[in-house]
């Protein structure tokens, strides 16, 4: 087992301790988060919250990119939290996993427990939801995400994105990433974003970038030290590279989620507050 | 339940920072950082989220200590929790590196201090918090407990992230 | 975007007991045991006023639990995490430029 790191000792003395102490949350165990699990396991992330209330299709159509799927998952309509849980625990068999077969809203608490949590979580609404209760307790959050666009008389156009949200620091309403506007046109469609165009590469591609924030994150192997990461990813060329958009954004406090509303929430008696005046 | 702590790297920087300022006598210097609580499955969260420097005219000269404060400072932290509802935690700095200790006259007077905030602001956590050159630690009294627990991680949040596991000095 | 005195006065007036948090940027009011139209189970409720264009709509009333009422409606927001609750809220637009009072009985006539 000494061995089997041994080609990443370049991550630096405290590395693999930190990796195999971390708790990693992962939300979305589908094409994006399955990658995800698959490279933590490897890198020796030992513990885990996992959430995804689906099932592999029994008409086997994600198994053109769920990772560690297998036929017999389809026929058998396994749980992906299952399949994520069997990926990690055939290399780390004594992995501590805490999966849940749910939307991560319906037991949240062991999110907040972890020390970088993942979001592959497909709308808008969702990541705004997941993102503020990362904030709340000063969570680093990866969000990430592909989608293709098909158009008429065009090459369809596949477009991806990974943005760290740190707590204190520009959220995705500051990196422009979510807006009112993209979350009205997601409620008018009722959130459907029916038959989604998915496939394995994208996804492949995004994940590693996560993975290597991740590791970043927890090692500081890199030595970049302070910065905001937002990447956009261009399917269509192959591009993946820093949002255009950091190049406006103030690197200032979050002025959505300041520090000081950090922990349980706290409401106050309007009426008091009015009384007070 | 051991707690984990966490607290904002450029919070932590600005704590060190402001604790690091000469005082006119005072060989060290004291503030108060507040903390939210919130809780998982299987651990309490202290999350430090919030700092008040002290002036120089709230501490007090004594020969034997490395820094007293006034009764004004310490009922300005009261003040604090009884307004806010979020917890207390004293913070000072020791020369040298590695986990830091408590000296003595610490073990000595700063849990009459934490009692009071608890006193004030029982469902909160309060504490100690306690920084070396190049390290951090705690400790914490969590809500209803009549005794301080030691954390089971600090972690500064940032990029990158920095961990401080089990505290078992005393 | 900030509320009159008056508005928020009569809010609490009509009300009892309501809240205030923040979250994201955007300010929520907690209406505790709310009470609910006539034929509506449960009678009371949580609710939760989201008086600006955050959720998708110009203002969205969101519940504790779904209601079952006189007129079937669409929830189409189930499990939504605010405040670290979870919360539910039908499809129903109204107009814009009401008083929160006014917001939040507009919200309710979904339920007669």
């Amino acid at each position: 087992m000494g061995e089997r790191y041994s080609r990443q000792s370049f991550l630096g003395e405290d590395a693999q301790r930190n990796i195999r102490r971390v708790r990693a949350g992962v939300v979305g165990l589908g094409g994006g988060g399955s990658h995800v699990v698959q490279q933590l396991a490897h890198i020796g992330f030992e513990r885990y919250a996992l959430y995804d209330p689906d099932t592999v299709d029994r008409n086997g159509t994600n198994l053109n990119r769920l990772v560690g799927a297998v036929r017999r998952d389809a026929q058998d309509e396994t749980p992906k939290t299952v399949v994520a849980e069997r990926v990690i625990r055939g290399l780390l068999p004594a992995a501590e996993i805490d999966a849940h077969r749910l939307r991560w809203q319906e037991e949240p608490e062991p999110l907040r427990g972890c020390d970088v949590v993942v979001g592959c979580v497909d709308t808008f609404a969702e990541r705004r939801e997941l993102e503020a209760a990362m904030r709340r307790y000063l969570v680093p959050y990866i969000d990430v995400g592909m989608d293709v666009h098909v158009r008429e008389g065009a090459p369809p156009r596949m477009v991806g994105q990974v943005i760290l949200s740190m707590p204190g620091r520009p959220c995705m309403f500051c990196l422009g990433f979510l807006t009112e506007e993209r979350l009205a046109e997601e409620a008018r469609r009722y959130g459907d974003l029916g038959e989604r165009p998915q496939v394995v590469w994208p996804n492949g591609v995004l994940a590693s970038a996560v993975v290597g924030i991740a590791v970043d994150l927890v090692t500081g192997w890199s030595g970049q030290g302070d910065r905001l990461v937002y990447l956009s990813y261009d399917g269509n060329s192959g591009c993946l590279g820093p949002h255009k958009r950091l190049e406006y954004v103030e690197d200032g406090a979050c002025p959505h989620y300041p520090i000081s509303q950090t922990g349980d929430p706290v409401l106050r008696s309007v009426e008091s507050r009015l009384e007070a005046r | 339940m051991s707690p984990v702590l966490r607290i904002p790297r450029r919070l932590y920087k600005s704590v060190r920072s402001d604790l690091k300022r000469p005082h006119p006598f005072a060989a060290e210097r004291v503030g108060f950082l507040s903390a939210a609580p919130g809780s998982t499955t299987d651990s309490r969260l202290v999350l430090l989220s919030g700092y008040t420097s002290l002036p120089d005219e709230r501490y007090v000269p004594d020969p034997f200590s490395g820094a007293r404060i006034d009764s004004r400072a310490i009922q300005g932290s009261l003040q604090r929790v009884l307004d806010t509802g979020r917890g207390e935690f004293h913070v000072h700095m020791h020369p040298g590196r590695g986990m830091p200790r408590l000296s003595r006259m610490d073990r000595d007077e700063l849990p009459r201090i934490v009692r009071s905030l608890c006193v004030a602001g029982p469902r909160a956590p309060h504490g100690i918090v306690l920084l070396s050159q190049d390290s951090i630690t705690a400790w914490v009294w969590l809500p209803e407990a009549r005794a301080p627990v030691r954390p089971s991680k600090v972690t500064i949040v940032g990029y990158p992230m920095s961990f401080v596991f089990g505290h078992c000095h005393g | 975007m900030s509320h009159s005195k008056s508005e928020v006065e009569e809010l609490v007036a009509c009300f009892p007991g309501v809240q205030e948090g923040e979250e994201g940027g955007t300010r929520y009011f907690l209406l505790p045991k709310l009470e609910l139209p006539e034929g509506c189970t449960p009678r009371r409720c949580d609710a939760l006023l989201c008086p600006t264009n955050a959720h998708g709509y110009p203002s969205r009333l969101f519940f504790a639990e779904h209601i079952s009422s006189p007129t079937s409606r669409n929830w189409n927001a189930s499990n939504v995490r605010i405040l670290e609750r979870n919360w539910f809220a039908i499809s129903w637009r109204i107009r814009e430029g009401l008083r929160l009072a006014q917001m939040v009985r507009a919200h309710l006539e979904a339920f007669r």
